[in-house]
């Protein structure tokens, strides 16, 4: 393939190397961090899951099992695919520069897909390697377990692109059909994420009964692994191979002549999938990519309609820079499913938690509070728009500073704008919560001081941002994944749980009749205090702080 | 050279016409100036000359290979400059025209000397292995033009040119462009910058709202105008359009 390996490296290198004498950290070290806090999850949930592992292998079950890892692993792969997929292949910045050079279109679109891969590629073995060695540890497997499940799952975000790329039509033509594609396209993804993490939780409850008890795990488990046989055929080939089971779909043939049809299923599975990959991405690319260039032309003629529309309405220049704010992010469609993505997982998350929690008669008066002081901080932590708001403005940030507009009014105008569609999201969880567990209406007044914690926090993540924004980014993605900027703020915020939980905690020892509302009073003082400390910064050091970046 | 027969561009979803039955013969030894307003369909006419977007009717050929029928063929006749920066910029300037050579197949002995020949000319060596991100605008323009020229193109096509240049810098690059069309090479640039236009080229097409509206010399578009400057020559035809 002539010019693959140019091509190729031309992209690693913009993608992963570090400006020189640039801010920040480099891709390389953002990389490592997340997988280590990854790592460490995966650990965590493998150590919690293994029993159920270790049980489903003594009944049989262990190669439905390990399909059902396979499967989850590609479902998961989907999700997170489908936003490098489209914005790697069509988004990117190079993609008229490489048009004009002599070098096929597959080339190009080869090299890309295999920078996709290897990225999902990357993550997914982060997430999955530290659980199979915890299960093959925990139920003694042989080694073919850890062979082919390391292969198998190392093959699956390629079943994965092949989903991807066919969910990416639906998506780029939906969004052809009006006059704000990127906000369509968005709004299409953070539904279709949504929908994905919302079924996935239910099942998970649902599953558990009460909270990480393995007996509870396996049982819940159990019929669902029994019934996938069949409709997860393909998956349950690769599962029996690593489990060295006698039993193929068709019956049972010993463990050489099961293992070899299996094996051979498995590997025509996986190359049909490597072949729908490459043939539907392939087609869709040179479509695409012209589709995108030409919708910059197209994009500019509306921009100008709009300053005319805009100049008519004579808007003030808070709302104007909320506005650009607001289109900025919403009309990238990587933009918006990084930063907008996570927000109605938040009201997920306090549905799913309340219907859990409520049930559990031990924690009594303390599962609102349960469920409130982990809502408000993950609405805290998911804030990743507050995060990157600097960050993303890339090349484009240093026209921030020459436009004739009070850079007060820029920060205020971001500001405003992520504290407010937290705010929106983390009340409707709130008003969720409350209804769910069947607590009193007056409890909706704990949203007040956690909208002010949410406000107090935003301004601590822009100002991390604006220490070190990574401007210099080539691919929508970059600028907002593999980016450390998000990561501080979000330890940070998921410690804050621990402490409003302690709050709720204070409550029951001091005010027993009033914990919830001690609860939230102690809410109040940390968003107090989180005010008091990084709004007065964010406005008085973030004009300073704009102006030393060059 | 370069060859536009009845070329037309719309907007699937505008539906607006960016280029409009546009023809050119451009021939060997010529520096072409395309001028035109803003919005006018240069830069979508450069587009579809490198193969960057496909016309919707009509024929563009570079060196007698039709860019539809063999992209790779015809890009390789072409030294693109576009009007954006390079986007690049985590390369340093050799890596850069390194790639540009490996692309474009330059022979690894004859890419050493010209390289050395247009660095040591636009006196980039200093920088040369600095990454680009660490460049002046101009710089990156500079560097933008080295990776054009490694292949010692046929066509050099480029878009708006002077931004951004010193005015050392803007005269190395119109030597460069008189240069290379002295080899028998040809120069295809669209500007703004009319003075430019009216020292450097052979021939000069005007462009509005996607139609070549006038063709010629300077003389020739002098001499439409009462006051015999390009810049009359220019509004004049633009405004009539207009009306």
């Amino acid at each position: 393939m002539k010019n693959f390996k140019a091509v190729f490296s031309v992209i690693l290198k913009s993608a992963f190397r570090r400006n020189k004498g640039g801010r920040g950290v480099s891709a390389i070290v953002a990389i490592v961090i997340l997988s280590l806090v990854f790592g460490a999850y995966s650990l965590m949930t493998a150590f919690l899951i293994a029993p159920a592992f270790s049980m489903a292998t003594d009944d049989g079950l262990g190669g439905n099992f390990s399909a059902f890892i396979v499967f989850i692993t590609t479902i998961a792969n989907v999700l997170f695919a489908l936003i490098p997929l489209v914005t790697t292949l069509y988004m990117s910045k190079d993609n008229e520069i490489l048009l004009a050079l002599p070098v096929k279109s597959s080339t190009v679109f080869l090299a890309r897909i295999l920078y996709v891969y290897l990225t999902q590629l990357f993550f997914t073995l982060v997430m999955v390697l530290p659980m199979i060695v915890v299960f093959g540890v925990w139920a003694k497997m042989s080694v073919a377990f850890y062979f082919f499940m390391t292969l198998w799952c190392a093959l699956a975000p390629f079943i994965a692109l092949v989903v991807a790329s066919v969910l990416a039509v639906p998506i780029m033509y939906l969004a052809s059909l009006f006059k704000n594609k990127g906000v369509i396209t968005s709004i299409a993804l953070i539904v279709l994420f949504t929908v994905f993490f919302g079924a996935y939780y239910a099942l998970f409850f649902n599953m558990n009964g009460s909270a990480f008890d393995p007996n509870n795990v396996y049982g819940a488990l159990k019929p669902v692994l029994e019934s996938i046989t069949y409709p997860l055929a393909p998956f349950v080939a690769m599962g029996r191979t690593a489990v060295l089971s006698p039993e193929t779909a068709f019956g049972t043939l010993g463990v050489v002549g099961a293992e070899a049809v299996n094996v051979a299923i498995s590997l025509a599975v996986c190359a049909v999938a490597i072949f729908a990959a490459l043939a539907i991405s392939g087609f869709l690319y040179r479509r695409g990519v012209a589709f995108m260039l030409e919708s910059a032309g197209v994009a500019k003629k509306n921009a100008k309609r709009e300053d005319r529309k805009t100049s008519a309405k004579k808007r003030s220049i808070l709302s104007v820079m909320m506005s650009r704010e607001i289109k900025t992010l919403l009309r990238n469609t990587a933009f918006a499913f990084n930063c907008l993505g996570t927000m109605p997982i938040l009201v997920v998350f306090a549905v799913v938690f309340s219907f859990s929690f409520s049930g559990d008669k031990s924690l009594g008066g303390f599962a609102f509070g349960t469920v409130y002081a982990m809502i408000t901080g993950m609405a805290v932590s998911f804030n990743v728009g507050a995060c990157t708001t600097f960050t993303r403005e890339g090349e484009q940030f240093f026209l921030l500073k020459s436009i004739p507009v009070d850079i007060r009014v820029v920060i205020r105008a971001k500001h405003i704008v992520y504290s407010l569609i937290t705010s929106i999201f983390y009340l409707i969880a709130e008003v969720a919560t409350v209804f769910i567990t069947r607590s009193s209406p007056l409890y909706v007044l704990g949203a007040l001081p956690g909208i002010a914690l949410i406000a107090g926090v935003s301004a601590m993540d822009m100002l991390f941002d604006l220490r070190k924004p990574k401007l210099d980014w080539i691919t929508p993605t970059e600028a907002v994944k593999n980016n450390t900027n998000t990561l501080i703020p979000m330890f940070i915020s998921l410690g804050l749980i621990v402490v409003l939980i302690g709050g709720f905690a204070l409550g029951i020892v001091l005010l027993p009749a009033y914990s919830t509302f001690v609860g939230f009073g102690f809410t109040l003082l940390v968003a107090i205090v989180s005010l008091a400390v990084f709004v007065p910064i964010l406005y008085n050091k973030g004009p300073a702080m704009i102006r030393a970046i060059e | 050279m370069l060859k536009l027969t009845d070329v037309s561009k719309v907007y699937a979803k505008s539906g607006s016409k960016a280029v409009d039955g546009l023809s050119l013969d451009l021939k060997s030894g010529e520096i072409y100036g395309f001028l035109g307003p803003n919005g006018a369909g240069k830069t979508t006419t450069i587009k579809m000359i490198t193969g960057i977007i496909t016309p919707t009717q009509g024929k563009i050929e570079v060196c007698g290979v039709d860019i539809s029928r063999d992209p790779e063929e015809a890009k390789r006749n072409i030294g693109y400059v576009s009007d954006s920066h390079i986007v690049y910029d985590k390369l340093t300037g050799r890596e850069y025209v390194d790639f540009m050579a490996t692309v474009y197949g330059v022979d690894p002995a004859d890419k050493r000397k010209r390289e050395e020949a247009l660095v040591s000319r636009f006196r980039l060596a200093d920088a040369y292995d600095s990454q680009i991100s660490a460049y002046s605008h101009g710089m990156k323009q500079k560097i933008n033009v080295i990776g054009a020229l490694i292949h010692e193109p046929a066509l050099w096509i480029l878009d708006e040119p002077m931004t951004g240049l010193d005015p050392e810098s803007a005269h190395e690059l119109k030597t460069l462009m008189r240069e290379h069309c002295d080899k028998g090479n040809s120069v295809f640039f669209s500007t703004h910058v009319l003075e430019v236009a009216e020292k450097l080229c052979d021939r000069v097409g005007i462009i509005n709202k996607g139609r070549l509206i006038a063709e010629g010399t300077v003389e020739e578009i002098r001499g439409k105008t009462t006051d015999g400057s390009l810049e009359s020559g220019f509004l004049t035809l633009t405004e009539e359009e207009d009306r």
